[in-house]
């Protein structure tokens, strides 16, 4: 589980290669990124690609998915960072 | 070499007998032998003398402006290079001067592996590669303190490879930032490091290169040993003193090479965004990756190597391989490097600077996009396997 609701994602945006901050190509057959991306994020530095919900795709020189940071939403409106807590109505 | 001199009357002779000025001119240069047939590549050798010099001069000058911004969010070091560089049409010359010349000053390696490693001397090539590694040290810190927006980016990158190290890497990072993000103590220890402690060591290891290469003596296109056959004063047959022959002759090749400089500083200093990119005219932004980021033109073929492997650690030890390699380049081929070899085709590049740089080079200029990512990957491998 990647996010605690379905509409809103919440990620430490730094790239787990070597910390440059990966840029958002959310259109699928993004014209730089080719016809088969699925649309997610790519790091400028080195090409690491990323999904929608932040997993590192396959032969990217990053080792990990970007980091879900602690977090919990006090309302419909109102999202605390570094507070965890129990997953919302709507998980996904 | 007896010191004549010293018994000289009059001043010269006073000077002599305290310091053998007389007796370093004549075994350095005007009774120093060199081979007669030196070509093009030999250039470089006091050429890389030159640069090394305009970097200490310009560099002295733009230390006097340079200020260390207070936090990493300033914007001071960037608008005290920007000032160096509007300050007056002397300045003008010195800000794009101290990069490109840095830049010249790899530019000696090529020499080594087009021309002395292939050729033969065994011994001193190991001697005369080992200023590269703070070569490599002092420009990458060199690029970070304009404090641009690649410079930053830059530091981040370069200094988040070490987090690869198994155990230690983490707290290592930190330890070299002096934070826990690149900031102002990561900027005035690099100043630090920049201006003062690197540039000793490498006038330590130009002067201890300079020692080796009088000791042994340069080779020649031809593979011939002059020492071998000397005349009846001990002169070689072969050789002719290097002054004035060899001054004159890097004379020329100083005058050209400041005509081709003197073009690039001063019409065209960012070299199509080779030499300096438009994202360093930014002010370093950490919330902001430049996209496409680029390295230095020099340091593209291990930019290419790092990111060619889809993993941090593998990627971070080819890069590794890659600089050190250049340590254990003249061991490797020693076995080919008898005198009867050298002779012929000795002018051709050796394989790694035929093949393999440019190629590397030319992929690390390349935007990092998904679609030919692959191609690039398997392409870099291919190279900088079969090289080292």
């Amino acid at each position: 589980m990647r996010s605690r609701r379905a509409d809103v994602l919440v990620l430490i945006g730094i790239c787990t290669h070597l910390g440059c901050l990966p840029k958002s190509f959310f259109d699928p057959g993004d014209p730089v990124l080719g016809a088969s991306w699925p649309g997610g994020f790519r790091c400028p530095c080195h090409g690491s690609r990323f999904d929608l919900a932040g997993r590192v795709f396959n032969g990217s020189p990053a080792p990990t998915n970007l980091s879900v940071p602690p977090y919990s939403f006090q309302d419909q409106h109102t999202l605390v960072i570094g507070l965890d807590g129990a997953p919302a109505k709507g998980a996904a | 070499m007896a010191n004549e001199a010293a018994y000289k009357p009059g001043f010269w002779g006073w000077l002599n007998r305290r310091l053998p000025v007389e007796v370093f001119w004549r075994s350095q240069l005007s009774e120093y032998y060199a081979p007669k047939n030196f070509n093009f590549w030999y250039f470089f050798g006091s050429l890389a003398m030159l640069v090394l010099v305009m970097q200490l001069v310009t560099g002295i000058f733009l230390a006097m402006f340079y200020k260390v911004g207070k936090t990493p969010h300033s914007t001071r070091s960037n608008s005290s290079c920007a000032r160096s560089t509007s300050a007056g049409c002397c300045a003008t010359c010195i800000r794009p001067a101290h990069p490109h010349s840095s830049g010249d000053l790899p530019a000696h390696v090529p020499r080594h592996h087009v021309w002395l490693v292939q050729v033969a001397a065994r011994t001193v090539v190991a001697v005369r590669h080992d200023h590269l590694p703070g070569a490599h040290g002092e420009a990458f810190m060199g690029y970070v303190l304009p404090w641009g927006n690649m410079s930053f980016w830059a530091a981040t990158v370069i200094i988040n490879i070490f987090g690869a190290i198994p155990v230690i890497g983490p707290g290592l990072v930190e330890w070299i930032r002096g934070d826990y993000g690149i900031a102002d103590a990561t900027l005035n220890r690099f100043f630090s490091l920049h201006v003062v402690a690197l540039p000793l060591l490498l006038l330590l290891l130009v002067a201890l290169h300079l020692v080796a290469l009088h000791e042994v003596g340069s080779n020649n296109p031809d593979g011939v040993e002059i020492k071998e056959k000397k005349n009846a004063q001990g002169i070689p047959l072969d050789g002719i003193p290097f002054h004035p022959y060899y001054t004159v002759k890097d004379i020329f090749g100083v005058a050209a090479f400041l005509a081709l400089f003197a073009i690039v500083v001063f019409f065209i200093p960012t070299f199509a965004d080779l030499f300096l990119e438009k994202a360093n005219f930014e002010p370093a932004n950490p919330l902001s990756t430049p996209d496409p980021i680029s390295p230095s033109w020099y340091f593209t073929p291990y930019y290419a190597i790092l990111r060619s492997f889809p993993s941090k650690g593998a990627g971070a030890v080819a890069m590794l391989i890659a600089v050190s390699a250049f340590f254990f380049l003249p061991g490797s081929i020693a076995h080919r490097s008898s005198p009867s070899a050298t002779a012929a085709g000795s002018t051709r590049p050796s394989g790694p600077v035929r093949g393999v740089l440019p190629r590397l080079m030319y992929l690390g200029l390349q935007p990092a996009q998904g679609t030919t990512w692959c191609c690039r990957a398997s392409a870099a491998c291919r190279t900088s396997c079969s090289s080292y």
